[in-house]
């Protein structure tokens, strides 16, 4: 009967029009997006550093000798800074950039070069700039200002490479099986990914679970479809046709963006840009990454693949048991905000456990089953596990899920029968007690 | 057969059903009767396995209700409706496959059901396009699509209008006819009395009568008679004053009287005839089902008031 009950929740939510629809306009709606805002913040920052390459940034260089070493800097970052030199007192200078005739002026403070300034760089500007054009302004002048103070104790060559030299920095864990160097960020990130994958997927359709839940209630058919079905088989199988049509999406989607994205790389390759896509560009980018990649742990992606739907499962059940709870569909979406807190529990945690890797809130999340899914494959990476502990976690996991889908499903078998009303705590202990 | 066995059930503390026992059989039609509240549904929910009872059995050609039980049941309750999204047919279909048809045989069944109830013309159209009567006829056929040997209608007329009523009845008596055992709750009484084989009373949780209703009839006797007459009416107050009668319905010329305590219709008729112009209609018969439900409901109240207050 499960199956039977699976199949019609299943194909008669994919069968929708809203269902195919989103399914197909969705990607596109994503792309589109990102393809806008992405163009806009390009085209502002553009059409803003190209205002400040013609008007130039005018330089009041009060200490007297920066001006050629900040030329040859800005020649050096090959951004072609047009340079203009002004004098006189500040307050007309600034003047210039009130009226609009510079975009910007820099102010090198007397005494910069031999010793510590009594007042700082500044640039006044006539509008906010973007914070991308703000760095690149502040590596430029520091970076000359660097120069110049260290060509003034006339060191040899070697000593000033020896100082410009980049290290590596490296912390490395050993372990019985030999060093590990992942990095912590590394393993913050995973727990983020996974706990934001689990919550973005439990609200969008946690929804649909619950109106499907509320469904047998509003339309008054539970009580015909209880006299042929358990409630916990129906229960289940609506969560799980629910589950299968969120997978179903998901999956589609995830098609059509690979599609999508093989379509443009290889229009892209055609028209000219060779290396954009292919083996080359991936390792690049894998080299510019702001943390290392570590070798793929088939362990911990297993326990991801397990865990994902698991984490899904039990939150699903929660808007499961808060739609058999309520049957106005208002007061049933006040109470979703229940649901949300072991979530915005497991994101809380994993987001700070980069600051204290072997603290016992990242122990606890890892067993605690609301929070097991994200943390546990985070935790994998951070620190041996032994294998007992991840089979516990896993086993609680599964057993919270089963246990949470059962007690909805009592809730659900209680309170269909009660029409027009909210169940009062009261009630609520009853049906869960009651035979 | 279909045994309810010294069953009782309670709801946060409330007794709803208190010893109920009685039995419908295969071929005939129980009527089941009681106010609002009275445990009606409380018994056809655990005949259908939705509640358990909490002490007693319920028992369907002999074996305990369960699981395995539900597929021979078919149950219109009272709080009834339709997926809203979904194509009448395709409901049929679903209902019909969770009662236990094949895939092959429920299509088939849902087809022949919108015939019987004469719905093929909305097959593929949804509840919100369809008025109140026509979903009624959809929800009854859901209780029917799977040939079930147990039929269970709790206010199945409710709200229809009396050509549908009459094509209901129909398909019951063919059920009926076709042996299954089929349990009517309500508490219109015209139509009970009207279709009914055996009659089953409840009130507060408990059976107050139970059997075959030309029976329970009889035991009432022929208390309630029916005159037409013309001249002057004044002998029906002074019988009324006396205690000997009580007035149903009064109109000019017309009065139904039931007969109190040993008051016996000859003695009624005498009186009539000696003091009307002419009597035209003298008719003695058994009391309508109201008159039983509300005598014997309000004499269960009066007993459980006096029980409670000697308390």
């Amino acid at each position: 009967m499960l199956g039977v009950v699976f199949v019609n929740e299943y194909v008669r939510r994919v069968k929708t029009k809203t269902f195919v629809l989103t399914t197909l306009l969705v990607p596109l709606a994503v792309v589109g997006i990102i393809g806008l805002v992405g163009g806009l913040i390009s085209h502002s920052v553009e059409s803003e550093s190209e205002r400040i390459r013609q008007d130039g940034i005018a330089v009041l260089d009060e200490t007297g000798q920066a001006m050629s070493a900040l030329r040859e800097a800005a020649a050096a970052d090959g951004e072609e800074y047009r340079l203009v030199e002004v004098f006189g007192p500040v307050e007309r200078a600034k003047q210039a950039v009130l009226e609009g005739r510079q975009q910007a002026l820099v102010v090198l403070p007397r005494g910069l070069v031999e010793e510590s300034p009594a007042a700082p760089i500044a640039v006044y500007v006539k509008t906010k700039q973007s914070v991308l054009t703000e760095r690149a302004w502040r590596s430029l002048i520091l970076g000359a200002v660097r120069e110049m103070r260290l060509a003034r104790h006339e060191l040899p060559p070697e000593a000033l490479a020896t100082l410009r030299e980049r290290l590596a920095f490296d912390v490395i864990e050993v372990s019985e099986e030999g060093d590990r160097s992942g990095s912590i960020e590394t393993s913050g990130a995973i727990g983020t990914a996974i706990a934001m994958a689990i919550f973005l997927f439990a609200t969008i359709y946690g929804g649909s679970v619950m109106q499907a839940v509320m469904e047998e209630k509003s339309s008054r058919m539970a009580e015909i479809i209880v006299a042929s079905v358990g409630a916990f088989e129906l229960l289940l199988g609506k969560i799980l046709a629910v589950s299968a049509m969120a997978a179903t999406q998901v999956g589609a989607w995830l098609l059509l963006l690979l599609v999508g994205g093989v379509a443009l790389g290889v229009a892209v390759g055609f028209s000219g840009f060779e290396g954009a896509v292919g083996t080359g560009a991936g390792e690049q980018a894998a080299d510019q990454l702001p943390f290392d990649l570590p070798a793929v742990r088939w362990d911990v992606a297993l326990l991801v693949v397990l865990m994902l739907p698991l984490g899904y499962l039990i939150n699903a059940s929660l808007f499961a048991a808060l739609g058999a709870m309520h049957e106005n569909p208002w007061e049933a979406q006040m109470s979703v905000t229940v649901a949300m807190l072991p979530m915005l529990l497991a994101i809380i945690v994993a987001q700070t456990m980069v600051f204290a890797p072997n603290g016992p809130l990242v122990a606890f999340g890892s067993f605690f089953p609301f929070t097991a899914p994200a943390i546990l494959p985070a935790r994998m990476l951070l620190a041996d596990m032994p294998v007992w502990q991840v089979a516990l976690s896993v086993a609680l996991t599964v057993a919270t899920t089963v246990g949470m889908v059962w007690l909805c499903g009592r809730i659900f078998r209680g309170s269909l029968l009660i029409y027009g009303k909210k169940l009062t705590w009261r009630e609520l202990r009853q049906v869960i007690v009651a035979d | 057969m279909l045994e309810i066995d010294n069953v009782t059930k309670r709801y946060n503390g409330t007794l709803a059903v208190d010893g109920a026992s009685f039995t419908a059989r295969s071929g005939r039609i129980l009527g089941l009767l009681g106010p609002n509240g009275a445990g009606k549904t409380s018994i056809l929910r655990m005949v259908n396995n939705i509640t358990k009872p909490d002490a007693g059995e319920v028992r369907l050609f002999g074996d305990v209700v369960g699981r395995a039980t539900q597929h021979a049941i078919g149950y219109m309750p009272e709080e009834r409706g339709l997926y809203k999204q979904m194509k009448v047919v395709d409901q049929l279909t679903y209902v019909a496959r969770l009662k236990g048809l094949a895939k092959q045989d429920a299509k088939k069944a849902a087809g022949e059901w919108l015939a019987a109830v004469e719905a093929q013309d909305w097959r593929d159209k949804r509840p919100t396009e369809l008025s109140r009567g026509m979903q009624q006829k959809v929800q009854f056929a859901l209780a029917l699509i799977h040939a079930p040997r147990l039929v269970i209608l709790d206010e199945p007329f409710s709200g229809l209008d009396p050509i549908n009523s009459v094509l209901m009845e129909r398909v019951i008596a063919e059920r009926k006819e076709a042996g299954a055992i089929i349990v009517f709750a309500s508490h219109r009484m015209e139509q009970v009395e009207q279709l009914c084989d055996d009659i089953c009373l409840i009130a507060a949780g408990r059976i107050l009568i139970a059997g075959d209703l030309a029976q329970v009839k009889r035991q009432f006797g022929r208390n309630t008679v029916q005159l037409g007459f013309d001249g002057e009416g004044v002998f029906i107050d002074r019988l009324a004053a006396a205690g000997q009668v009580q007035v149903r319905r009064r109109g000019t010329g017309t009065a139904e009287l039931q007969l109190l305590d040993d008051y016996q219709p000859d003695a009624l008729l005498e009186a009539a005839q000696a003091n009307v112009d002419s009597l035209h209609q003298f008719n003695a018969s058994y009391p309508s089902l109201r008159e039983i439900f509300l005598q014997t409901v309000g004499a269960a109240k009066d007993a459980r008031q006096a029980t409670e207050d000697g308390a």
